[in-house]
């Protein structure tokens, strides 16, 4: 049971840490990312007719294919750390609700047996009970 | 006049005769249909010499690359955030979370990393049966919490083995974008628009893995929510199924509190 409660503890601050650094990364990562799409925006508008030849535009459609995989791979990542906040926050709620349903199954299954031995012994400890 | 003096004249007045032969035949002859056809060959050959150079041309100026307008490394981004793995190596640093943290990395399909630090539960025995005729509502409510439970176990099992085959993936991944950026950004005058769509068309396969991905992790944290909904609605239901019975019958268990309680303290006799 403690370890259970101690690992539940542990297992947050590896996500958090993790989590934590990722979206850091991420947000450094964001500044140059949006420099590669204003890039792309340049050349996509650009006014120069020799920027709009068949190769060129394949070209920019690499590019910008390109930068939506690294921006996907971020997405990913971001869903992953969301993903493992949430089961953490489960586990911890499961492992309430076991530990609820685990003292009413026992209460329910030895709860009369205990408290019947517990009125006998009490009423016997009164009936034997002299002064001292 | 001697001999070689009349053998010269012989020669002589034969050449003559020779060449005013065949002066006698170089006449001029003019044909207008063999001259016209000539004619229009030619006019073709121009047409078709001009039409090649022309598609020439234009081919050349739709086979120009970006890269000779412009640098493409700026399209370039190495060293992207890596997908970073839990710490799971047992040297101290996590006493018990370590075989789950090996399981949010590379994924556990069968959930044993999670039954190692999950709380244990009570197996449902016997005491159960007897609800179901005492008291079917409570056995209603313990089924639904059991229920409840059990959902949370098999979408955390099914969430952390996902997310950690994901993760695991990630560097392929990341390996594969690496590949395509290379591409992507070679200058080089030999890659033709053909080569051009090929890299297209393996960014549209990664792309296709990706979205897998994000569809697996949108799955999962829907699941949780899911099981989160469920546990909170049930808690409402429980609140709400008292709030209903004590409007409905809450005045008469007060009013029989109430007369019993009277009617105890009128008939209570010392003993």
């Amino acid at each position: 049971m403690f370890e259970g409660q101690y690992s539940t503890i542990e297992i947050t601050d590896s996500a958090a840490q993790t989590g934590g650094h990722q979206v850091a990364l991420i947000r450094g990562y964001y500044d140059r990312l949006q420099h590669a799409v204003d890039a792309l925006e340049s050349d996509v508008l650009n006014g120069r007719p020799e920027y709009h030849e068949m190769t060129a535009v394949l070209d920019k459609v690499a590019a910008g294919e390109l930068l939506a995989r690294r921006q996907d791979m971020a997405t990913n990542q971001l869903l992953s750390h969301a993903l493992e906040q949430l089961l953490i926050r489960s586990k911890r709620m499961r492992d309430t609700e076991a530990a609820t349903m685990n003292m009413r199954l026992l209460g329910m299954r030895d709860g009369r047996a205990a408290g019947t031995s517990l009125i006998e012994g009490a009423a016997n400890d009164l009936r034997t009970w002299r002064q001292p | 006049m001697t001999r070689r003096l009349r053998v010269a004249v012989v020669v002589a007045c034969g050449a003559l005769v020779l060449g005013a032969g065949f002066a006698a035949a170089q006449m001029v002859v003019f044909d207008p249909a063999v001259t016209a056809k000539n004619a229009a060959i030619a006019a073709v050959k121009e047409d078709v010499l001009s039409v090649l150079t022309d598609q020439g041309r234009t081919l050349r100026r739709m086979a120009g690359r970006l890269s000779a307008l412009t640098n493409l490394d700026k399209y370039s981004l190495p060293d992207p955030p890596a997908w970073r793995i839990h710490w799971f190596i047992d040297d101290g640093t996590f006493l018990y979370a370590n075989p789950y943290n090996a399981a949010l990395n590379y994924g556990d399909g069968q959930g044993t990393s999670f039954a190692e630090v999950a709380r244990q539960r009570e197996p449902v025995g016997a005491e159960l049966a007897q609800l179901t005729e005492e008291a079917p509502d409570a056995l209603a409510a313990i089924a639904a919490e059991l229920a409840t439970l059990d959902l949370a176990d098999s979408t955390i099992i099914a969430g952390t083995d996902q997310t950690g085959q994901l993760r695991y993936n990630g560097r392929r991944e990341d390996d594969a974008i690496g590949a395509l950026d290379a591409n992507v950004v070679d200058p080089s005058g030999t890659q033709s628009a053909t080569a051009v769509l090929d890299t297209i068309s393996g960014a549209g396969l990664i792309r296709a893995r990706q979205q897998q991905a994000r569809i697996q992790f949108l799955a999962a944290i829907g699941e949780q929510l899911l099981v989160d909904n469920k546990r909170a609605r049930d808690a409402e239901a429980a609140a709400m199924n008292m709030q209903l019975r004590r409007l409905r019958d809450g005045r008469t268990a007060g009013l029989a509190l109430l007369a019993g309680a009277g009617d105890d303290l009128r008939t209570w006799k010392q003993p």
